[in-house]
């Protein structure tokens, strides 16, 4: 399609170009979502834990705030019904009037319901109990001091004791004690504390307070929901499992000790005798050295061990070759050989170096003044007894070795008889030439030059031309011969005199 | 330019399946696209008048080009500007909702896209500048942008896709049918 044009479409169809593409992408992006959801899944694992113990912790702290909260509910009521006789009812309703000076106030309901129970105690009456706490709050916040030492000033005053009240608060004047009229007094303390509780309520401190117990509340709430289930296992467990723990200890208690006191011996064993092979370890570092130099050589030597495995083919054809032919061929052979001997050589310098070492691990005498191998570090105690190492590569090196030794000592014999047979030759051909002396001798030379002896004729034969067979040397012999005789004896056929 | 198109699926698919049964069907296909375009490339070409759009556009192309980015201001060649308004088939780039051209106008030379799409980004009476009383004047005169091949498909577009729907159905149809024949 032209570029730059203005392009109007009439027919537009659906192409999977870009589909295909962007499936493409979306499975990378499945991909990536996986590798992140493998990746999340370990990090939210690790914010699992942590969640789940924190879980646990405020599981925890639920519940044992739960309890303490029913454990004061419970005390509450039992002191109102004792005191007062409170019914239900009237419980319930002292419950929701805790709760409301709680929020108001911002003071724990476990504080309160102690102060409570005393004032109602005091006063014989829950309604005069909620009059009194209004003003026990306003004085604890004035003074500065807890609820139970305001209430218990209060309860002293209306009794008579006016000493706690007058410390707490000391605006109460001697005329109003004087007349010891407790109405008059709660009076007087309600209009110089008024308000204390409310505005203490207000502060940061307060408002601190007030959510603090708001959290205990959600704690206790929670706790509440929990405690059916703790109970629910701790009767688990007392009713069932504890019950077939027992079953079972009574069942199995001799096989249990039994068992434990193998597995203790057990230990002490392994304990001491790892304890005894660090020790020897220490005192025969040099043996532990060698060592582990051998395994390193023998991971060497497994690489060769095929080489080797030739080397012993080729001993083999050299044993033969010393059996069967002497001379230049086993020469040959041996020569062409050199670079694996050469390579032999080093196999044997390896093998040999671990054999040395193996050697030196074995002979107690060959590491004089070092001790032996013990667990526990006595030389004379060889409870780590240790089999002769003899890999089969040495024992085919050894017999390449040998082979090899025989193959050159045969090889220098078969050079004597060579040099013994020569030497026969040479002296048999100088003994015929010897005995050809005096008669004429032929010699073909370059050139037709022959040079001959000093004595008898000499015979120069005119071959200028190519040899091609002995019957022709023969012919121009011949020839020569009788040209020879025919000059000094002037007739043909003297030849025959020869 | 029309708010929604048809897209239409499986054209490439279909006409490739077809050709191995019936030949003459996938013709028949190809001549209804044909005609459609070649009717509305027809149109385009006559809303080109031999005479420029206004009075003071040259005829011939600017000699010594300042504006366009140093290419002049293209000359009225109506014959240039027709013969450049051609009919495709090629598929273009795939855009973002996985559609492509099946079959569009264009209008390739410069002038004509000028006139096609002058005042298209900048409206008239903004800016100010000689610009102003151009596209004023074009648009007093010629309506709004789009004034070229995206008029003619804006009119056409709905009869040409119906038309050229109802072959594609048809040739699925054929298609069908031959595949029903070769199974049985």
């Amino acid at each position: 399609m032209a570029v730059g044009a203005v392009v109007a479409r009439i027919l537009t169809q659906y192409s999977d170009k870009g589909s295909k593409a962007a499936s493409k992408d979306i499975g990378k992006l499945g991909k990536s979502f996986d590798a992140f959801a493998k990746k999340s899944a370990k990090a939210f694992g690790v914010a699992a834990l942590a969640a789940a113990a924190f879980a646990v912790k405020i599981g925890k702290d639920a519940v044992e705030a739960a309890v303490a909260d029913q454990k004061s509910q419970a005390l509450l009521a039992n002191s109102l019904r004792n005191t007062v006789g409170a019914t239900d009812d009237a419980i319930a309703g002292v419950e929701r009037h805790i709760t409301a000076l709680q929020k108001q106030f911002s003071v724990a309901d476990d504080e309160l319901r102690p102060a409570f129970g005393r004032l109602a105690a005091a006063f014989n009456s829950t309604t005069a109990a909620q009059e009194a706490m209004q003003i026990a709050l306003n004085v604890s916040a004035f003074a500065s001091v807890d609820l139970a030492t305001a209430s218990d000033a209060i309860i002293k005053a209306s009794q008579g004791q006016y000493k706690a009240i007058t410390k707490l608060v000391p605006g109460i004047g001697a005329a109003t004690l004087a007349t010891k009229d407790f109405g008059k007094i709660t009076d007087k303390v309600s209009k110089l504390t008024g308000g204390a509780a409310a505005t203490r309520a207000e502060t940061l401190e307060g408002k601190m307070m007030g959510l603090k117990l708001a959290f205990g509340e959600v704690m206790e709430t929670l706790g509440y929901a929990l405690l059916p289930v703790m109970e629910k296992f701790a009767t688990l467990v007392t009713t069932q499992l504890l019950p077939k723990i027992e079953a079972f200890v009574a069942l199995n208690k001799d096989k249990l000790a039994a068992g434990f006191q193998v597995a203790a011996e057990m230990a002490f064993k392994l304990l001491t005798v790892a304890i005894a092979f660090s020790d020897w370890c220490a005192n025969n570092m040099g043996i532990v050295k060698g060592m582990a130099a051998l395994i390193v050589g023998m991971f060497a030597v497994g690489r060769i061990a095929a080489f080797v495995t030739a080397i012993g083919t080729i001993t083999t054809a050299m044993a033969l070759l010393r059996t069967t032919a002497i001379g230049t061929a086993i020469a040959n052979a041996f020569a062409t050989s050199g670079v694996s001997i050469a390579l032999g050589a080093a196999a044997l310098a390896t093998v040999g170096l671990g054999a040395y070492t193996l050697n030196n691990m074995m002979k107690p005498e060959a590491v004089a003044g070092k001790k032996g191998i013990s667990p526990r570090g006595n030389a004379n105690n060889r409870d780590f007894s240790v089999d002769p190492y003899t890999p089969p590569v040495v024992k085919g090196l050894e017999d390449f070795t040998t082979g090899l030794n025989k193959s050159t000592k045969a090889l220098k014999t078969a050079q004597t008889m060579q040099d013994k047979i020569n030497a026969e030759a040479v002296r048999q051909n100088l003994a015929r030439q010897k005995s050809l002396s005096g008669s004429t001798a032929l010699a073909v030379g370059q050139g037709g030059k022959l040079y001959m002896p000093n004595s008898g004729v000499n015979v120069v034969v005119n071959n200028a031309g190519s040899v091609v067979s002995n019957e022709d040397l023969v012919t121009s012999i011949v020839n020569g011969i009788e040209r020879t005789t025919r000059r000094s004896f002037g007739t043909v056929g003297a030849f025959d005199r020869l | 330019m029309a708010d929604e198109v048809i897209v239409l699926t499986g054209i490439k698919e279909t006409l490739d399946a077809l050709k191995e049964f019936d030949k003459d069907a996938v013709k028949r296909f190809n001549k209804v696209i044909n005609n459609e375009l070649r009717g509305a490339e027809r149109d385009a070409k006559g809303l080109i008048s031999e005479d420029p759009p206004m009075s003071g556009w040259r005829k011939a192309d600017a000699a010594k080009g300042r504006t366009r980015g140093g290419a002049g201001w293209p000359g009225w060649n109506a014959g240039e500007i027709k013969s450049k308004i051609t009919k495709t088939k090629a598929q273009g780039k795939v855009r973002g909702d996985y559609t492509t051209s099946a079959g569009a106008l264009l209008n390739k030379s410069a002038a004509g896209a000028i006139f096609e799409t002058a005042g298209r980004k900048t409206q008239a009476g903004f800016g100010g500048g000689s610009g102003a009383q151009f596209l004023r004047t074009i648009g007093n005169r010629f309506g709004k942008a789009s004034r070229v091949v995206w008029r003619v498909v804006d009119k056409d577009r709905a009869r040409i896709e119906e038309n050229v729907a109802h072959a594609l159905e048809q040739a699925k149809a054929d298609l069908q049918k031959h595949l029903n024949k070769e199974r049985a």
